[in-house]
């Protein structure tokens, strides 16, 4: 009776799962599908997945053009720290705002939430200003200050809900045996935060690296610009390279796909089983 | 002895001191500034603007385009937050699920989390490609009612806002899923254990333990998907450009046309503000509920 | 504890900073002097094209001209800021909708000044866009935006010649639409509202029917040539002869439809010539289909290229130099830079002195010229203040009318509205 329940529930989760898979994967097989057609076949009807102007065109355009490969260069470079950087701080706000309780907690915690209402547009010419006025126009820091400031409140927010569902035992286990609280903190909460904390690292890779208005705004030569102004320079006046727009999608992504994989073992591993009632 | 205790006094604000001074810095006198403009005629674009007090206010609220897309902006964001948490979740779910072997799930997860990793600007547009007449989706879908080689998804005006609705479902549910995943792990395998003993299997699971343990990181996530979809621009910028007759002019939309076509700052702050406030409540609104939940 | 924490974040960032590739651009020598040009025209030319005017400019002068580049579609949210901070490159690429709110902005100055200020030679330009009776900005190339007919669907569909009137069109219309094909596109989609200037009104130009009165002002609900032109539409429609999708379509998927073999005829860009015959077809280029009966002079709708000097530029001098280099060459009669752009991009010359060698273009640019040179340009949104905003406004108008939400009078007025709006 057991056994068939559990065969049942296999049979449909599995249905689900694919139906799933298409829906996810369905429009970014059309995307690759179209990074191998040229421009002209990408509009022709009955399209098809795979036709006969089949070619890697798209990509070789994209692979031997040094001006593109800065752009890839550029937004590693930018993105890497900005993660690292949203990280650290994020986990010692959340930090104080998980285990404390002081003075204007309530204020500041929904100022940060708050502050990402803005929309971009307006607040433009305004940071601008600032951004001139700090000489960092132009450059890295300026850049990696952006998406830093950005994707922090999202960062706070969720560690915050991460170190919450933690119990404040585990912190005062650790001092009991004469420890600190940064010792607490980073050698006791963070490694169990460890898939929360992938996932905030995700999320902020994603924005920065997707972020395309400050980049156009805030970059000003060639040298300095991320891949989404890349991607959009390929769109014309009059027409876009529709084709060499997907082949520098899927290049681009190959990297964070790759990331993916390798996290990915962060989200099977372990929880804090027994850690508390032990 | 008052040293010690100045200093633990004092000690959670220097964990936020980073931020505080991030943020402070370059987010709150930024926005500051954009508020002032709120109050100006023709801020920046005129170098001598005039303080006008409530005069954009006033014309905004009566702006029947702006009272038009705060309504499209309320459906577009409902429907895409509901089903964005109904997907993540029941993905999440299906990927932590013990029926299948850890490989299976690690390939499904990769499909899955597909849609967030391209280029969002990339992305509007490889959906206006399938979604053109005589593209790819007119071609699959050939069976429903109405659909030919020319049917054309965003142009039918009744039905356009479910179609960009759609899409940013698309888009946005990998975060969603890999939060609950993540917070899934979180949750100690002893609990659904003790439960299964008691008799509790499958949906009382679900309800009784997996929701409430859940629970601060969905409230969060679903506060933060609120705020961002507000500030959705791309897909439906891309897709439509607010059309066709503005019916998918969103509040992010109807500020970036006010900003730049018309180049009235004054009034895209003013609207800009609108925001503002309606997430300053959520926000508050959120910390309450947290402030519940942790106690 | 908060020290700490504040010194090892310093730390931290202060060594990543470090190991940072260094920022910015290397300053050039003390004497030179290099001014800093915002434009799109170096991704749509073949590659170190514009870098090699710039080049023997330098080599000319010992100014150096720096390229500064952005997504055509950015250019004017990246030039408008720039303004606002002080970034703003010395000579900035202009489309014609952003004319009037940059000079009412003040981020291009007025060159009418500029150029009696330093003896710029006026009369290279065969014309100029004025804001407020001065000059502001000079189109370098005219990009005309003639009928392209794919001749194998006319073929198919039985339509034996280019249709050359109001009635011929839309009877081709009708056979190509028969005949299972899509036959007209117009490209009203609001992302990029320019489908209203360059196709619809650049349509009416062919048959002299003009927004602007004689005298100068708007007045649309009167204009009896524009209803019945608007009628015209409104019976294509009606037809199914316009091609599907039109409130949603960009012009780059226009002309992306028409380079597949989608589209019978589309009015598009002078510059997409290459493009469409490289795709293989067959293509033919025609005079716009005028009103039955008219018989005068054909107006064309044009694109350009123009450039405006930054009022924040330090160089104006200089850029106004570049500017003249451009129209004139170095000795100001060398019409050369021009001409071999113009040939590039199969565009038409705006300087006096650029005499082209369209030889050897194709037949189907030869008759385009043909038609440029016996009518005259015209695009009928120049001058009006901001412009993507009436274009939007005017847009939806037309759509409403077409789809019988409004009638003629309605759409009419909403149009006149939206041009009373920014008066």
């Amino acid at each position: 009776m057991v056994g068939s329940h559990k065969k049942l529930k296999k049979v449909i989760v599995s249905v689900l799962l694919i139906i799933g898979a298409i829906f996810a994967g369905f429009p970014v097989l059309w995307m690759l599908a179209c990074s191998f057609k040229t421009t002209a076949k990408i509009f022709s009807w009955p399209p098809k997945l795979f036709d006969e102007s089949f070619n890697f065109q798209s990509y070789v355009k994209v692979l031997t053009d040094p001006q593109k490969m800065r752009f890839f260069l550029n937004s590693y470079i930018v993105v890497g720290c900005v993660v690292v950087f949203t990280l650290i701080i994020g986990i010692f706000a959340a930090y104080a705002f998980s285990r404390f309780k002081f003075p204007g907690k309530g204020l500041l915690n929904s100022l940060i939430i708050s502050v990402q209402a803005i929309p971009p547009i307006v607040l433009l010419i305004p940071y601008l200003s600032m951004i001139v006025a700090m000489k960092l126009f132009n450059t890295y820091y300026a850049l990696i200050l952006t998406y830093t400031i950005t994707t922090l409140p999202y960062c706070i927010l969720m560690m915050t809900g991460y170190f919450n569902s933690l119990s404040k035992e585990l912190d005062e286990a650790v001092m009991i045996d004469g420890g600190s609280r940064m010792r607490a903190l980073w050698q006791v909460l963070v490694p169990i935060s460890i898939p929360g904390m992938v996932s905030v690292g995700m999320y902020t890779f994603m924005n920065a690296w997707n972020e395309y208005l400050f980049a156009l705004v805030l970059t000003k030569t060639t040298e300095m610009r991320t891949v989404p102004i890349g991607i959009n320079l390929l769109m014309g006046q009059h027409v876009w390279d529709w084709s060499q727009m997907m082949a520098m999608s899927v290049v681009g992504s190959v990297p964070v796909l790759v990331l993916f994989l390798f996290f990915q073992k962060y989200f099977i591993a372990g929880m804090s089983s027994g850690g508390v009632k032990g | 002895m008052n040293k010690a205790r100045v200093r633990q006094k004092l000690s959670p604000y220097g964990y936020l001191a980073p931020t505080i001074i991030l943020m402070v810095v370059f987010l709150v006198v930024p926005i500051c500034m954009v508020i002032s403009y709120s109050f100006l005629n023709n801020a920046v674009v005129v170098k001598e603007s005039v303080f006008v007090g409530l005069d954009n206010y006033k014309k905004i609220l009566a702006d029947s385009e702006f009272q038009g897309a705060i309504k499209h902006t309320f459906i577009f964001v409902i429907v895409s937050v509901v089903a964005h948490i109904c997907l993540g979740m029941g993905f999440a779910l299906m990927l932590n699920s013990d029926c299948f072997r850890t490989r299976t799930k690690s390939i499904f997860r990769v499909i899955y989390i597909l849609p967030w990793i391209f280029t969002a600007s990339v992305i509007a547009l490889l959906w206006k490609l399938i979604l053109q007449p005589g593209g790819i989706a007119d071609y699959l879908l050939q069976f429903l009612p109405g659909v030919n080689k020319n049917f054309s998804w965003l142009s039918e005006g009744n039905i356009v806002l479910g179609v960009l609705t759609f899409v940013n479902i698309w888009c946005g549910y990998p975060f969603y899923m890999i939060s609950i995943l993540a917070g899934l792990q979180g949750i100690s395998g002893d609990l659904y254990e003790s439960a299964a003993i008691d008799g509790a299997t499958g949906l009382k699971s679900f309800i009784y333990i997996t929701i409430p343990q859940l629970r601060s990181v969905l409230l969060s996530i679903g506060l933060l998907d609120i705020i961002w979809t507000i500030q959705s621009f791309n897909i439906i910028w891309m897709l439509t450009g607010g059309g066709p007759l503005n019916k998918t002019e969103t509040l992010s939309v109807y500020i970036y046309k006010l900003a730049f076509n018309s180049s009235q700052y004054g009034l895209a702050s003013t609207a800009a503000v609108f925001a503002l406030i309606a997430c300053i409540i959520l926000a508050i609104f959120y910390v309450k509920l947290q402030r519940k939940a942790s106690d | 504890m908060k020290v700490r924490t504040i010194l090892k974040n310093g730390v931290i960032f202060a060594v990543v900073g470090a190991m940072a590739i260094p920022m910015g651009i290397s300053a050039s020598a003390a004497d030179d002097v290099t001014i800093e040009f915002q434009q799109w025209w170096g991704d749509e030319l073949p590659d170190g094209y514009v870098e090699a005017i710039c080049d023997n400019f330098k080599e000319e002068t010992g100014i150096t001209v720096e390229l500064l580049t952005a997504p055509w579609a950015d250019t004017k949210t990246a030039i408008t800021s720039g303004a606002a901070t002080g970034t703003v490159a010395d000579i900035v690429a202009v489309d014609s909708a952003w004319l009037v709110d940059f000079a009412d902005q003040g981020v291009i100055t007025n060159l009418s000044d500029l150029f009696e200020q330093t003896g710029f030679k006026t009369d290279l330009l065969a014309s100029t866009w004025e804001a407020h009776g001065s000059t502001y900005a000079v189109p370098l190339l005219n990009f005309g935006y003639p009928l392209y007919c794919n001749m194998d669907i006319l073929k198919e569909a039985g339509v034996e010649s280019v249709p050359t009137t109001w009635t011929e069109l839309q009877e081709a219309c009708k056979k190509i639409t028969e005949a299972g094909y899509e036959a007209f596109p117009i490209n009203l989609g609001t992302q990029n509202p320019n489908g209203i200037c360059n196709v619809v009104m650049g349509m009416a130009s062919a048959s002299g029917i003009k927004m602007k009165g004689e005298d100068g002002t708007y007045n649309l609900t009167e204009n009896a040539d524009l209803q019945a032109y608007l009628e015209f539409i409104k019976a294509l429609w009606d037809d199914g002869s316009v091609a599907s999708g039109a409130t949603a379509l960009e012009e780059s998927q226009m002309t992306s439809n028409f380079t597949a073999g989608n589209y019978a005829f589309c009015i598009a860009s002078m510059s997409m010539l290459s493009d469409f015959t490289d795709a293989g077809l067959n293509v033919e280029c025609a005079k716009i289909p005028v009103k039955d009966g008219y018989d005068g002079k054909s107006g064309m709708c044009v694109a350009s290229w123009a450039c405006g000097i930054s009022e924040n530029s330090e160089h104006k001098e200089e850029a106004a130099k570049f500017l003249e280099y451009l129209f004139g060459g170095a000795d100001g009669t060398d019409g050369t830079i021009c001409a071999d752009m113009a040939v590039q991009k199969a565009a038409f010359p705006s300087s006096t002195v650029a005499d082209p060698d369209f030889g050897e273009m194709p037949e189907q640019f030869q008759t385009v010229y043909e038609i440029y040179t016996e009518g005259y340009p015209e695009n009928q949104f120049i001058g009006i203040p901001q412009t993507e905003q009436v274009e939007t406004d005017m847009t939806n108008a037309l759509v409403q009318y077409l789809e019988g939400d409004m009638d003629v009078t309605g759409c009419l007025t909403a149009m006149q509205e939206a041009i009373d709006n920014v008066q």
